[in-house]
């Protein structure tokens, strides 16, 4: 999950992700384990160009934190005023 | 009839001092009580599940069920736990419901405690909200001295009594039997099923594990009657929810709603996207639950058409993601979380097979 984020997967951690998901669902010892596993399953299953995306551009150059802001993000200048 | 929203349990969270018992009676509180004194236990157990409440806890099974499935009365202490526990993440319901309008759990647990033959119930609570903690304690106190609580419940020689315990916050604690593991003193784990809680749960009695929300609407369904709470909702899943919409809407918070209520009602309510920005994906039920995306806007927002649509009802946390947003970072996120909470031979499990878990 930590190497997609950061742009380093690769196909096979796609497949292992599932894999593993796979062998908790319905094999833990209470419902939390399932629990765990369905938001990566689903998540692939929905957006899985943006986990194949994960091969080779990290998370945070495809959508970048800052806009999901509702202000406007200002760089700090080097004394200290803020740029419009 | 589901295009509306129905303030029951959040009738008067805006009442200045919503919390206290001389606001609670002013709104018919403990009159349900009062009703329920005179009847039989197992007409309580009656009306409950002639209502079909189900679970408001995740799992959505039948209440009214739950409680007649404990063993029969051997003499022995049964008991009543009230899971508080509220820990899934974007849940938001049980607290803010305690934390505005107490004495509807305090009448319900009492309610509940004579209907199965409890003497001594529990409230598990999520330890890190104090404040919370501290505002049942003092409900279970005014409701004492108002002599709705002790040997003597109402004058009938009903014995119930309360004990709010502050949990030291862990997700598994949510899960029933772990939730029993800790008010026992033991470190939280589950247990193996069967004995289910109602053949033998805390310190091995019959026990029964409820959500908040079950309880605190029992109330209502005992001096309403249940084809009140039956008017509301869908046909399999009666009554009504609070829905707790967090993340990217202009005004996240609780709307309690009937059951079967569609999310693009739910979104408009809350102002409509913030920004105006579009929406990516939103969970059902909280990060556990199979995430849905636009093309699921529409579905009826009860127990079967959550699961027809692939996905779970669960504790109707509304976490509403925009177009901004990384699938895989939110994902990423919720596995570091689970891997944290994960008891440990979950995650030596994860691990051993080359881990998502990280720890």
């Amino acid at each position: 999950m930590n190497r997609i984020e950061n742009g380093q997967g690769t196909q096979d951690d796609i497949d292992k992700l599932v894999d593993i998901c796979d062998n908790i669902l319905g094999r833990s010892f209470c419902a939390l384990g399932d629990a765990a596993t369905s938001p990566i399953t689903s998540a692939v299953q929905y957006f899985r160009e943006e986990f194949e995306a994960g091969m080779h551009t990290p998370a945070h150059e495809l959508f970048p934190p800052e806009r999901s802001v509702l202000f406007d993000i200002q760089t700090k200048e080097p004394s200290g005023m803020v740029s419009a | 009839m589901t295009d509306t929203l129905t303030p029951i349990l959040t009738k008067f969270w805006d009442d200045p001092q919503s919390w206290t018992l001389a606001t609670y009676e002013r709104h018919d509180g403990y009159k349900a009580l009062t009703k329920a004194l005179e009847m039989e236990p197992q007409a309580i157990i009656d009306a409950v599940k002639d209502s079909s409440i189900r679970g408001r806890g995740g799992a959505g099974f039948p209440t009214g069920m739950k409680w007649s499935f404990m063993s029969p009365p051997d003499g022995g202490p049964r008991y009543l736990v009230v899971n508080a526990d509220e820990s899934e993440p974007g849940t938001c319901k049980d607290v803010p419901l305690m934390m505005a309008n107490p004495h509807a759990l305090i009448e319900g647990v009492i309610i509940a405690s004579y209907a199965i033959g409890c003497e001594h119930a529990f409230i598990y609570l999520r330890g890190e909200v104090v404040h919370v903690y501290r505002r049942l304690l003092r409900a279970v106190e005014e409701a004492r001295a108002a002599g709705h609580l002790g040997t003597d419940v109402g004058g009938k020689g009903v014995r119930v009594d309360i004990t709010v315990h502050a949990g030291a916050g862990a997700y598994i604690c949510g899960e029933e039997t772990a939730l029993l593991d800790s008010l026992e003193g033991r470190r939280g784990q589950p247990r193996l099923k069967p004995p289910f809680p109602g053949a033998a749960g805390l310190y091995a009695r019959p026990t029964s594990v409820n959500n908040v929300e079950s309880i605190a609407s029992v109330p209502g369904i005992i001096l309403e009657g249940s084809d009140w709470f039956k008017g509301m909702g869908t046909e399999k899943s009666t009554g009504f929810g609070i829905f707790s919409l967090s993340g990217h809407v202009t005004n996240p918070g609780q709307f309690e709603a009937p059951l079967g209520i569609t999310m693009r009602e739910l979104i408009d309510l809350a102002g409509g996207m913030r920004g105006g920005r579009k929406l990516k994906f939103w969970t059902p039920g909280g990060s556990s639950t199979p995430i849905f995306t636009e093309e699921h806007l529409d579905v009826p927002l009860d127990f079967d058409s959550v699961a027809a649509a692939g996905s779970m009802l669960g504790t109707r946390a509304l976490q509403v993601f925009d177009e901004t947003v990384s699938v895989v970072r939110a994902v990423a996120r919720w596995t570091d979380f689970y891997a944290h909470e994960s008891w440990a031979s979950a995650r030596r499990a994860a691990r051993a097979r080359g881990g998502c878990a990280r720890s």
